[in-house]
């Protein structure tokens, strides 16, 4: 075995050439000396980029500060929890919550009532009193009235259109105590009281459900769609109002812009997996494919060749010895 | 030359002085403490002498840097972390640190590939490599969720409507669940990673640096 590979390398200096691109694998010494500078370097590196460029530190949405921003969308927001037509409706049993309407719109209520007007009191009672039914064709009616008092394009915003806050009082209609409450959901919301409410109401889980209600409010997915963060615009691989986002996750965004299905969960797991299986099973065992890199020759690049000569300069032979000590003797080989 | 049998006493500082030197021995002496010098190859094969040989290493060393940072965040927390001067510098490390992970797993995935190094029984740490950087990209999207900015808000109401109604997460778990995203990305991912990291190096010293690529008739 050793004979046959000395004979295969007769010359000391074999560097790559057509006729035999074959490194020597007679064995040096590991330099882990570089290690330690290396990784000083790269300290100093990373701390450096660290504290020049930073990184993304968006402040969060609270719900005072979104509602008062946007009280149209806010009503908006209450009045489709109360229909049960709100996003968080849809992915309650999902989100692990009741009833949003009554968790985002009638809990809080009841606990602040004895602080709020007459009026509202009654309102709460009169909706509590109501049937179901009468309750969704309240919130229904009321809903579809909003939708009646929406800018007429133009805005600023490209996602969900909120109504017209200015003009929420010349609504009419059979909207029951509707209005009322959550105009007063409204007040709470703005106040911060509903967002201290939801973070009491799970203690352990503070951002749980106020992420869930922030969701339901336009602003956040209109900021999504403004700054380009949304599925069909590459936002899995960027990050809002900082340049250098997830780059090495462009292969499930991929999936995720272009690939039927992509942006369904299922499609995109799906996809993944596929990828996964091409990269475990197909690469390494599939015959043709398994030989790419044999043929691509990129290993060329990579193996450190020695310099003519190198192998017999007096120095490394009194170091690592004259003969090659071949891959097995460090545990390698097939 | 170098053999096993006399590896040990080739090893000795003394030696390796007066091999390469006395700066050069005390730099790489953390290779040859006892009990953890065993997991290191002293030796390797001449063509392995590359510095694309080394980008597992420096993958590896973006993963203590993420360690310690991280332990530092968890320690002192959110608030700390979005409002302290220190505690942003601390959270960028953490954030370019795993740029510098997804960067040097990259190369590193790209030289075990162009070098045919899954070839024969070290397919299984071909699988053990490709699933540590598919735990890192899950790594990744819970740092994301347990970043508490407005990133973190978007993000995880996005990938629960999207990914977490899938099935095999049995409704179990919510994104939006701060604290349970955190203790995913602190205390169950990284410890899962971690074990594997160790698997793929112990393999690594077990079987040895794959044979080179040539284009010579395979022995």
């Amino acid at each position: 075995m050793a004979n046959e590979e000395k004979s295969q390398q007769p010359a000391a200096s074999t560097t790559p050439t057509p006729a035999n691109d074959r490194p020597p694998d007679r064995l040096v010494r590991h330099v882990f000396w570089k290690y330690p500078l290396l990784s000083l370097v790269l300290l100093v590196v990373v701390a450096v980029i660290a504290a020049a460029v930073g990184s993304p530190n968006w402040p969060k949405d609270t719900i005072a500060a979104v509602t008062k921003d946007n009280p149209g969308g806010a009503i908006m927001a209450f009045t489709q929890e109360l229909d049960g037509t709100a996003t968080s409706t849809g992915n309650a049993q999902e989100f692990g919550m009741n009833d949003p309407g009554q968790v985002f719109v009638m809990g809080p209520l009841r606990q602040a009532a004895p602080m709020l007007s007459s009026d509202i009191q009654s309102a709460i009672v009169t909706y509590d009193a109501a049937s179901p039914q009468q309750q969704t064709s309240w919130a229904s009616a009321y809903d579809k009235a909003l939708g009646t008092i929406m800018p007429s394009g133009g805005g600023a915003m490209s996602g969900i259109a909120s109504p017209d806050y200015t003009k929420i009082d010349t609504l009419k209609g059979d909207f029951g105590p509707v209005p009322v409450l959550v105009k007063a959901d409204l007040q709470l919301a703005q106040n911060g009281f509903l967002e201290q409410y939801l973070q009491a109401v799970e203690p352990g889980h503070s951002y749980h459900l106020t992420n869930i209600w922030l969701y339901d409010h336009p602003n956040m997915l209109n900021t999504a769609v403004d700054q380009g963060l949304t599925d069909d615009q590459w936002g899995m691989v960027k990050e809002r109002g900082f340049p250098v986002g997830p780059w090495y996750l462009i292969i499930p965004g991929v999936f995720h812009v272009y690939f039927p299905g992509g942006t369904t969960g299922t499609g995109f797991v799906l996809w993944n997996l596929l990828f996964a299986a091409i990269l475990l099973f197909v690469v390494p065992l599939v015959p043709g494919i398994r030989d790419i890199p044999r043929y691509l020759k990129l290993y060329r690049f990579i193996y450190r060749y020695p310099a003519p000569g190198e192998l017999e300069k007096s120095a490394f032979v009194e170091r690592h010895g004259a003969t090659n000590g071949g891959a097995e003797a460090a545990g390698g080989g097939e | 030359m170098i053999e096993q049998a006399d590896e040990a006493q080739l090893d000795t500082f003394q030696h390796r002085v007066d091999e390469h030197g006395r700066v050069r021995s005390i730099l790489e002496s953390f290779a040859y403490i006892k009990p953890f010098g065993g997991m290191f190859g002293k030796i390797v094969p001449f063509y392995a002498e590359s510095y694309w040989y080394a980008m597992g290493g420096l993958t590896f060393l973006m993963f203590v840097f993420l360690t310690f940072s991280g332990i530092i965040l968890a320690w002192l927390g959110p608030y700390w972390w979005l409002t302290n001067s220190f505690g942003q510098f601390l959270k960028s490390f953490h954030y370019w640190s795993a740029q510098g992970f997804f960067f040097f797993a990259l190369l590193h995935l790209f030289r075990v590939w162009a070098t045919g190094s899954y070839r024969g029984r070290r397919i299984l740490n071909w699988w053990i490599g490709l699933t540590i950087f598919m735990m890192a990209m899950g790594e990744n999207l819970f740092g994301l969720l347990a970043r508490g900015d407005w990133e973190s808000q978007f993000v995880s109401m996005h990938s629960d409507d999207m990914l977490f109604v899938q099935p095999f997460f049995f409704n179990l778990f919510s994104t939006a669940n701060f604290t349970a995203d955190l203790t995913v990305h602190v205390a169950l991912i990284p410890v899962i990673m971690f074990g594997l990291i160790l698997a793929h190096v112990m393999l690594i010293r077990l079987q040895g640096l794959s044979k080179p690529l040539s284009n010579q008739k395979e022995k």
